[in-house]
């Protein structure tokens, strides 16, 4: 009943949309009999609802599309019709469907992919939020091993932590965003980033280098640390295999991320995970909650 | 008998007022947290719900229960609620009288209920299982809403009192809302007062309507009118049970002193009228007069 077209034919009784409704008899007389004018405006208030929720989850979006995301939020909101459970799950919904939008039409600035990326992650992040797994993950510790055993482990990445990588640096335009100040577009720089959820539930996010993001990305929850370590040297070293101070460069890698809680690591012996939530403090700016 | 202490005048929480609410505790005797603002929340919400729970009584105000839905209560959302009433030792949950959802669809608006036999059968079986399930004193909140659902065979207020009675439940009575119907639905909002049972009366909402294509509408974004006021005025003698009234605010806020101010107002009215004892006691000393919304008039 938010399809302003469906509304009126299913109004008019045209048999097509009743069908395509799903409404009974009964139930089409009881609509029709509703006050036409204060049905619309309903409609239109629902409407503007999921408009609202769908926009005030992308702040920094929202701020630097300025009006032109609003024709945008309203195509978006009249094809969902209404198929979220949860009011979380509108802006996540949202910034898909815009990130489409924008594959088709590349915006400028063109540092609004970022920033919408951005939000797209940090809600996915949030969205997935449980607290018994957060009070479960929270309890874990993280156990010293030695660097033969580490190889062995198999790191994987956790639910909370993404390893994005972005067309520029999106540092300055979120900060001058954030203030409400019109960002300059940066010129393209590939930059690396680690967003990530705090134990309290806020986003924070880090630059990190690009071996790195392709370790981040190799752990994949299959391959052990020592075949992770042999992917990347032929990937960054190729036809260097015996190269033993990238291996001793993977483990102080993975140790360091594994004692910051930014993966975790599955032994092979059979025990649990070790894994941990990041305390705060780990971004080089923190922030509240995307929304 | 669940215990609901009174609890004086207060305010809707609100991230926009936080500042000003806790720079001023002396000013605020309650406040009113939107339940879904910390429920499926990140972890820093339940700690600022627990912060404002050292400062301030609480309460708290659900909008997505649902209660009218023709589908079992959703008990884990409940439970939710529960684990936040608890750890802010709320004194009381409500919610509203209308559906927001049904299975696998969200309306995310507050859509009125057919004013019949079968719903008020529906929400009295669903406010005994919420009762159940949630160990605190519950309270239903009419609504303003824009349309009759048919097929209704009762009036509001007959409905209302019959919720009541049955379910047992206490009303949160939302004067605007009141007067918003009373003006849409051409009815005397005076005589719908005298219909309900207002000896079920706990907590009553104020807050002021915009005006729009015929319409008064819940928008939560002007001061209370002085017609919400004489209803108050009114009413308030009449609620043995009345323990507590707060404004909502959710749009174009005000500096704070504006809001300080009309709670301040409405404390003299219930100290004028002598409302419970109580609410004569919690009044404070003579506010400056404030310019309210002289606007409102059956259009």
């Amino acid at each position: 009943m938010t399809d302003p077209n469906l509304r009126r034919s299913l109004l008019a009784g045209d048999p097509e949309s009743i069908r395509q409704a799903g409404l009974s008899p009964e139930e089409l007389i009881r609509i029709q009999d509703i006050d036409r004018e204060r049905l619309e405006l309903f409609a239109e208030m629902v409407m503007g609802r999921r408009l609202n929720d769908a926009i005030e989850g992308l702040p920094l979006t929202a701020r630097l599309m300025g009006e032109s995301l609003h024709p945008l939020a309203l195509e978006f909101s009249r094809d969902s019709n209404g198929e979220f459970e949860k009011r979380h799950q509108v802006p996540l919904a949202f910034a898909r469907f815009l990130q489409d939008q924008l594959r088709e039409r590349p915006p400028t600035p063109a540092c609004l992919i970022d920033v919408l990326l951005y939000e797209l992650i940090s809600l996915e992040i949030l969205n997935e939020f449980d607290q018994a797994t957060a009070a479960k993950i929270d309890g874990a510790s993280q156990e010293s091993l030695s660097d033969e055993d580490l190889l062995t482990t198999i790191p994987f990445q956790l639910p909370y932590i993404r390893a994005i990588s972005f067309n520029c640096d999106i540092f300055p335009v979120i900060k001058a965003l954030r203030m409400d100040q019109p960002p300059s577009d940066p010129p393209p720089e590939p930059t690396y980033v680690i967003v990530l959820m705090n134990s309290l539930g806020a986003i924070e996010k880090s630059k990190i280098n690009f071996p790195t993001l392709a370790f981040f990305e190799a752990c994949d929850g299959k391959k052990s640390l020592s075949q992770i370590t042999a992917s990347l040297l032929s990937k960054f070293h190729p036809g260097d295999s015996a190269n033993s101070s990238f291996q001793k460069d993977c483990i102080a890698l993975c140790r360091a991320l594994a004692e910051r809680h930014l993966i975790g690591l599955e032994l092979k012996t059979g025990q649990p995970p070790a894994e941990a939530r990041p305390a705060t403090g780990f971004g080089q700016e923190e922030s509240g909650p995307c929304a | 008998m669940q215990e609901v202490p009174f609890l004086g005048v207060g305010l809707s929480f609100r991230k926009e007022l936080k500042e000003g609410i806790l720079a001023n505790p002396d000013r605020v005797d309650f406040l009113e947290l939107i339940a879904d603002q910390y429920v499926d929340q990140p972890p820093f919400r339940e700690l600022e719900a627990n912060e404002l729970a050292q400062k301030f009584p609480l309460v708290i105000h659900g909008v997505d229960l649902s209660i009218g839905t023709d589908y079992p209560v959703d008990t884990a959302y409940l439970k939710k609620i529960r684990k936040l009433a608890d750890s802010t030792q709320a004194k009381w949950v409500s919610d509203h009288l209308s559906l927001t959802r049904v299975p696998g669809n969200r309306l995310g608006q507050l859509t009125p209920l057919p004013f019949s036999k079968e719903t008020v059968k529906l929400v009295t079986r669903h406010v005994q299982d919420v009762q159940e399930i949630l160990g605190y004193p519950f309270l239903l909140e009419n609504i303003t809403y824009y349309f009759v659902v048919p097929p209704s065979t009762m009036t509001e207020a007959q409905f209302v009192t019959e919720i009541v009675r049955d379910s047992g439940c206490w009303l949160l009575l939302d004067l605007t809302n009141l007067l918003n119907n009373a003006v849409n639905h051409k009815y005397d909002a005076f005589e719908f007062l005298d219909q309900i049972p207002l000896d079920r009366v706990v907590q009553i909402h104020l807050a002021g309507s915009s005006y729009s294509r015929k319409l008064w509408l819940d928008t939560h974004n002007r001061p209370v009118p002085a017609d919400v006021l004489k209803l108050l005025e009114y009413a308030a003698p009449k609620m043995p049970m009345l323990k507590a009234v707060n404004i909502e605010r959710d749009q174009d806020f005000p500096a704070i002193e504006e809001l300080f101010a009309e709670l301040d107002r409405v404390r003299q009215i219930l100290a004028r009228h002598r409302v419970p004892d109580n609410f004569a006691r919690a009044a404070v000393s003579p506010a400056p007069e404030i310019s309210l919304d002289s606007t409102r008039c059956n259009p």
